[in-house]
């Protein structure tokens, strides 16, 4: 689509009373109903005609895109966009974005033997500011800030630290080398670490605050045993939260553990914690991560998100996704710190439009305050 | 007797940035030497000590010498702290508790703040459970975390 997209002013009506509702966990005074995150990324895109490929390279175009589906849907009232491989780019990874799908690390990967590694320089603040990551996270926040500043808040991702390591060597020779080259594995950790620290550092710097959004995606437990999930992944994220809240980015914190989190879970019982944080866990096993274990063991500390597989959203069963998101906010609802329902992970491009309805009718109709 | 505190010109200088006054530094002072509530830093000798006045929590870091104090850092934060909820004992700090000569470990505490209960990130005492929050989280994660809390309650 070459045409500039013109879009209806937000009524502001709905975005005070979203706006309300999203802050209600955090603040103690329900509102409204639990809000739903269905975590809606280039769906946007593809949803209004527009390609994955221009949802990746117009970050401007994306997060006005985001803001409109998330009025639409009557979602969250403020706007994303992200993606997995971030700063890879400041670390020598050649990326690309394909028509279907997001920035991918060209090969040859920057890490081709073990030497590599001590040869990685790590960016500092002011040179990862001129990077690709940070210049397109910038271009949109600036957009975001100028056009729709009520739907603004910059954020930072160290998305999966362990992923992002495994990247730049190659996922199954990273994976290699957690069994036979483990220090290697922590240098590069280290490194990958310090990089988003730094990155995180430039957009506080930009914008006086940065939300910081951590995941253990490719660190989980169909890949690592528990104790390597803790060693390779969640250190690693801990201290990235506490360099980058150093350097003034947060003070929200989004833990995002996609994948199956079946036996490494209960590492991440000691988490730091902001007054806001949110935490994540998309699946147990097969299945999404229960809602009644994650607030049993986490509600009391911090605000829980609960999912809906992410698997069914493409189907046209609309009823199997409201019941799905209706069990979760059955057991989830009243966690003492609030809770969101969620999907697993980022809502597929395809999703049927009428399963993201369906999950709010579920909210609608499970999750409002003070009915249950 | 009040005590005598040294402040270097520099310490004064964020004293005043922060609105911090030396009558704050000097009952935060007094308390940790009375109370023994205070960490110590053994590798440069500094002691932290904090203090509720008012509404806020003050800290400040300092060195004892020839009966004066030396100031080397002051900061507060408007939430009130409740209790540790997680202890993280595998994680130690530098500081050592003056009463129980433990290392303080990471943890997180619950804050209060306008009637909201959050938790933040501090270092924790395993055995006596006295708990602290560090500069960095004071100045930058709790001071962003007071104003949003001020706005979303609005």
């Amino acid at each position: 689509m070459s045409e500039a997209p013109v879009f209806p002013p937000t009524d502001m009506k709905w975005h005070a009373n979203a706006t309300k509702r999203f802050a209600s966990p955090f603040v103690g005074v329900y509102h409204d109903r639990i809000d739903v995150d269905p975590i809606v990324l280039a769906h946007a895109a593809t949803l209004f005609g527009y390609t994955i490929k221009d949802f990746y390279t117009k970050p401007e175009l994306a997060l006005r895109l985001v803001a409109y589906v998330n009025e639409l849907y009557d979602l969250l009232p403020v706007t994303h966009w992200f993606y997995s491989n971030v700063w890879l780019d400041a670390l020598g990874a050649k990326l690309e974005v394909t028509e279907t799908l997001p920035w991918i690390v060209r090969e040859p990967r920057p890490i081709q033997k073990p030497e590599d590694v001590d040869k990685l320089h790590v960016p500092d603040v002011d040179e990862i500011s001129k990077s690709m990551t940070a210049q397109l996270f910038m271009r949109g926040y600036d957009y975001v800030k100028k056009e729709i500043p009520h739907m603004f808040v910059p954020i930072s991702f160290g998305f999966c630290l362990f992923g992002m390591a495994a990247e730049l060597v190659g996922p199954e020779r990273f994976i290699v080398w957690t069994r036979r080259q483990r220090q290697l594995c922590h240098k590069l950790l280290e490194k990958v670490t310090q990089t988003s620290i730094n990155g995180a550092i430039a957009i506080a710097n930009r914008y006086g605050f940065a939300m910081l959004v951590v995941g253990s995606v490719l660190a989980n437990s169909t890949v690592l045993a528990p104790k390597d999930v803790k060693e390779l992944s969640m250190d690693y994220h801990m201290k990235l939260i506490k360099g980058a809240f150093k350097g003034g980015a947060g003070p929200q914190l989004w833990y995002h553990l996609c994948g199956d989190h079946s036996k490494d879970w209960p590492i991440w019982k000691d988490l730091i914690i902001s007054p806001f944080t949110v935490l994540h866990i998309g699946y147990h096993g097969d299945n999404p991560f229960p809602g009644d274990l994650l607030k049993k063991e986490f509600g009391h500390k911090l605000t829980i998100m609960v999912s809906v597989d992410t698997k069914i959203m493409i189907e046209p069963n609309f009823n199997k996704v409201y019941e799905q998101a209706k069990t979760q906010l059955l057991k989830a609802r009243d966690s003492p710190r609030g809770c969101i329902l969620g999907t697993a992970c980022e809502t597929p491009v395809p999703t049927n439009p009428g399963n993201i309805l369906a999950m709010v009718k579920a909210a609608r109709d499970f999750g409002t305050y003070g009915t249950w | 007797m009040a005590i005598e505190v040294i402040v270097p010109e520099e310490v004064g200088k964020v004293l005043s940035e922060r609105g911090i006054t030396i009558d704050n530094v000097k009952k935060v002072i007094e308390h940790g030497e009375a109370t023994k509530e205070k960490a110590w830093l053994p590798s440069e000798n500094k002691f932290l000590a904090k203090e509720v006045i008012g509404k806020a929590t003050f800290y400040a870091i300092y060195s004892p010498r020839d009966g004066k104090f030396t100031l080397h850092g002051a900061y507060a934060h408007k939430m009130s702290m409740i209790e540790p909820i997680d202890i993280v004992t595998a994680e130690p700090s530098d500081w050592v508790c003056c009463k129980c000569d433990e290392k303080l470990v990471r943890s997180n505490i619950d804050m209060e703040y306008l009637g909201i209960r959050r938790a933040a990130p501090g270092i924790t005492c395993p055995k006596c459970k006295m708990s602290f929050i560090e500069e960095y989280v004071a100045r930058k994660t709790l001071v962003v975390a007071e104003a949003l809390l001020e706005k979303k309650r609005a």
